[in-house]
């Protein structure tokens, strides 16, 4: 068990005034308190972009990795000791650009690992360049004359690939959010949180009032979570409506039951002995 | 009792094994080689093989003799040609009075043959009696080698039984068809020239380079391994995953090889001992990983099994172009080790080396093989089953704030795993604090890179102790040969004939490439020669840049395939007094 103030660290905020990463941090801090975890048991791995400075503010134990490699560090450290609640964070550039081949490799593994992209729908770090999921037609450093291709869908891309828990907060409604990182943490399975996140500085489009013209929440409509097709429909809406909430959660097993030997106990925690003379025998 | 061993042409004998990939050719060689090193022999086996899976041409190198052998003369005392196209591309590399085994159907033009022995089964008919899949001609071809070198027929079958164990009416098979090979020549037992004495039996081991990494991974402790398939380091992913649950380690093949290195580096964080295995075109992709090993001081052990590139070169051969790549991958500066082993023991023992010093350290360590030392067959004497094995992290911390960069005298900061109590760990690429927060404040960053370099002189001595530079044969030979890796072999057989031939000779082995062994300067006084199986010579820059010494004649060889005895043994006799 853990407290919000305990969750702190002393390390020098630089986000912007106003960037959605402030709601998200404090979501996410909400949520940990909420399910009960201590700080010693979460390990948050994060990518390259704004959201990758979450491990210098978030007081638990931390990996601060490369540019779209969250989801393959991640999941070595669950492999290794499964005792551990892993939170990957990446923005959607580190997410479905550049760390794309991982997505859905991780998500039709459906190792037990919490995957919160922080969408805010341009490169904010590197000062406003087209991002995977800009709006087709989007203005800006990289894209003067309007982005050419089409954008991509994180949580049909997740739902195709057999993620088990797909789910879309908005940093804007903190409350909401908050419920959906609970969820994502006690599922068994490979989350996925897509939250919408205004960025103050380089996306004057999707800002906090596009969003809270067009978010409605998916559990306030009456839909069915365990109906795939249902979610894929949902994940497809987007423009003057766009859904919040779980679109799709089911219980499959996890990665770590198909390894007979993880049964024993987190893979740290296990002595490795090994009869080396035993093992010779087979080359004599 | 001293075993002997009489080829056509010298105390050894070589035998090839040709035929189509599908045919058998990899396993009778490994087979014949098992036999031969349970006999209290030594073999040494190199499959030279396309990247194909049906069709082309396979060829196995089996040499044997009673002392330890290594590398290759194309000089072939006897060849067992599963296919026409065996017989002709190395018809010409047979000695003289050396043996054809053959099936009789091939239409064989024995005109052609002259001064060679011919051995016409009919391996079909054979086969076909028995009730066997044509693929076992291989073993019919097996049982008439060993007749014909006078060698045990009841030490094959054995090996044979062994092989294919738990599957009765394969064995039975398999058996018959060497008894039969057997009969087919018993005849000419006493006519053919060559003798290898099989009487006795021995505890050595037969295994290829890659198998000595993955038992080195199990010995040093190893309990996460990822990695992408590549040839020719494939097979430890193979065999570790075959042994996983025996072991109690994770075998994961993932997506890519930056996810491998990625996966092994959070295991690694977390705890575990983690290593992956690769060749050039994936340690490439691995290279921004190798950087945030060093960055993040996560121990990682990285086989590199180098083939010939640039880009996909020649996929199932061998080369040694990786030697700068791999001591100056990554960007920034760091420190690193890069081992490279020679044979199958050092294979064993330098994995085992190279987590121990990964661990001690906290860095990443490549272990810089190639398709020759890793795919090769070769008899070892014995390896160690109880190597020093180090595990350094802690789970328990009570000294104040856990800070896992902490400056130390030695560089090295304590390493707890997460989840332990009273203590948070933060990895960080960016550059850090001791707590591992980002930074970018000028003292700190200049007192992290130095905490990370404080670790230099240290790795050094551990280096050190692994005999970096290994001297084989008199200290004031006529002929010096310097080399590293898979040269190792070639070498040594070089020395040897060198010797025979009344020359004295010496071989020079460079085992580690980083931190580079400079001292060798002192040992290179007189002309020497380099050797080595790339276009550049690239241990010679190194030499030349640490040691400010050039070879006097260099031999390379970059066609993908071994150096041979004889190509050393030429061009050091041009420089020799």
């Amino acid at each position: 068990m853990t407290t919000l103030a305990e969750l702190g660290t002393p390390a020098t905020n630089t986000w912007c005034p106003g960037c959605g990463n402030f709601g998200i941090l404090l979501c996410v801090k909400q949520a940990i308190v909420e399910a009960g975890l201590a700080q010693e048991e979460v390990v948050a791995v994060t990518g390259i972009g704004c959201h990758g400075k979450l491990t210098d503010y978030l007081n638990v134990n931390g990996f601060h990795v490369i540019h779209g490699r969250v989801l393959p560090v991640a999941t070595g450290i669950k492999l290794a000791n499964h005792d551990l609640t892993v939170i990957g964070f990446a923005g959607d550039g580190d997410a479905f650009n550049i760390g794309m081949g991982h997505f859905p490799h991780a998500a039709r593994r459906n190792v037990d690992l919490v995957y919160v992209v922080h969408n805010n729908m341009i490169y904010g770090l590197t000062t406003g360049q087209v991002s995977p999921t800009s709006a087709q037609g989007m203005v800006t450093k990289t894209s003067p004359r309007g982005e050419w291709s089409r954008s991509i869908n994180p949580l049909a891309q997740a739902l195709v690939s057999g993620a088990t828990f797909v789910a879309r907060g908005f940093a804007g409604e903190p409350r909401h959010l908050r419920s959906l990182l609970v969820q994502a943490i006690k599922h068994r399975g490979f989350a996925l949180v897509d939250v919408l996140q205004p960025c103050v500085s380089f996306n004057r489009v999707n800002t906090y009032d596009y969003f809270r013209e067009r978010c409605y929440k998916l559990g306030e409509e009456g839909h069915d979570p365990g109906d795939w097709n249902k979610a894929l429909a949902k994940a497809m809406e987007w423009g003057q409506r766009i859904p919040l909430g779980v679109f799709f959660k089911e219980e499959k097993p996890l990665f770590r039951e198909g390894i007979p030997h993880l049964k024993r106990g987190p893979l740290v925690k296990q002595k490795v002995e090994r009869a080396m003379e035993d093992v010779f025998q087979e080359f004599t | 009792m001293t075993k002997s061993c009489r080829g056509l042409i010298d105390d050894t004998i070589t035998i090839g094994i040709g035929g189509e990939a599908g045919q058998g050719v990899t396993r009778s060689g490994s087979l014949l080689g098992r036999a031969f090193t349970r006999s209290g022999l030594y073999a040494f086996g190199n499959i030279d093989y396309p990247s194909l899976i049906r069709g082309g041409h396979n060829y196995y190198t089996l040499r044997v003799a009673a002392r330890k052998v290594r590398g290759f003369n194309d000089r072939y005392d006897l060849l067992l040609a599963l296919n026409k196209e065996t017989i002709g591309l190395h018809m010409a590399e047979m000695a003289p009075k050396g043996g054809l085994v053959y099936d009789s159907s091939l239409e064989v033009d024995e005109d052609s043959m002259v001064g060679l022995q011919l051995f016409p089964i009919p391996m079909g008919e054979i086969i076909k009696t028995i009730g066997g899949p044509s693929i076992m001609q291989n073993i019919v071809g097996l049982g008439a080698i060993t007749c014909l070198l006078g060698g045990d027929l009841a030490v094959l079958e054995s090996t044979i039984a062994d092989e294919f164990r738990g599957r009765q009416r394969v064995v039975e098979m398999n058996i018959e068809a060497t008894r039969q090979g057997w009969e087919a020549v018993r005849e000419h037992e006493n006519s053919f020239e060559c003798h290898a004495d099989m009487g006795e039996r021995a505890k050595r081991l037969w295994l290829t380079g890659n198998e000595a990494v993955a038992l080195g991974c199990l010995a040093a402790g190893c309990n996460f391994f990822a990695a992408y398939p590549m040839t020719p380091a494939s097979p430890v992913l193979h065999w570790l995953a075959s042994h996983d649950e025996a072991s109690g380690m994770v075998v994961v093949q993932p997506e890519s090889e930056i996810a491998a290195v990625g996966m092994a580096l959070g295991a690694s964080y977390a705890g575990a001992k983690a290593m992956t295995a690769t060749s050039g075109g994936g340690f490439s992709l691995m290279v921004e990983s190798l950087s945030l090993a060093a960055m993040t001081e996560t121990p990682i052990v990285i086989m590199l099994a180098q083939r010939p590139g640039p880009s996909t070169g020649m996929a199932t051969y061998s080369a040694q172009g990786d030697a700068l790549f791999a001591i100056a991958a990554g960007h920034g500066e760091f420190p690193r080790v890069v081992l490279a082993p020679g044979d199958v023991e050092e294979c064993y023992s330098f994995t085992v080396e190279a987590f121990n010093l990964a661990e001690r350290f906290q860095i990443p360590v490549i272990l810089l093989t190639d398709k020759t030392v890793v795919e090769s067959h070769e008899t070892a004497e014995s390896l160690d089953p109880h190597p020093d094995s180090i595990y350094e992290r802690l789970d328990e911390w009570e000294g104040g704030e856990y800070q896992r960069y902490q400056l130390t005298e030695s560089g090295v900061s304590p390493m707890v795993v997460p989840g332990t109590k009273n203590a948070l760990v933060l990895a960080n690429s960016n550059e850090h604090t001791e707590r591992g927060f980002t930074t970018t404040d000028p003292k700190l960053v200049t007192s992290m890179a130095d905490k990370r370099f404080r670790k230099s002189p240290y790795i050094d001595e551990a280096v050190e102790k692994l005999q970096p530079v290994k001297v084989y044969g008199s200290a004031k030979a006529e002929i010096t040969l310097v080399g590293w890796g898979s040269t190792k072999g070639p070498a040594l057989e070089s020395m040897h004939q060198l010797e025979e031939k009344g020359h004295s000779a010496r071989f020079i082995q460079v085992r580690a490439l980083e931190p580079f062994p400079s001292q060798i300067g002192e040992l290179l006084e007189g002309a020497w020669v380099l050797v080595e199986t790339n276009r550049t010579g690239l241990l010679g820059r190194l030499i030349k840049l640490y040691a400010g010494k050039t070879p006097a004649k260099t031999v390379l060889k970059y066609d993908g395939r071994p150096l041979t005895p004889l190509e050393i043994e030429a061009g050091a006799l041009e420089v020799a007094p």
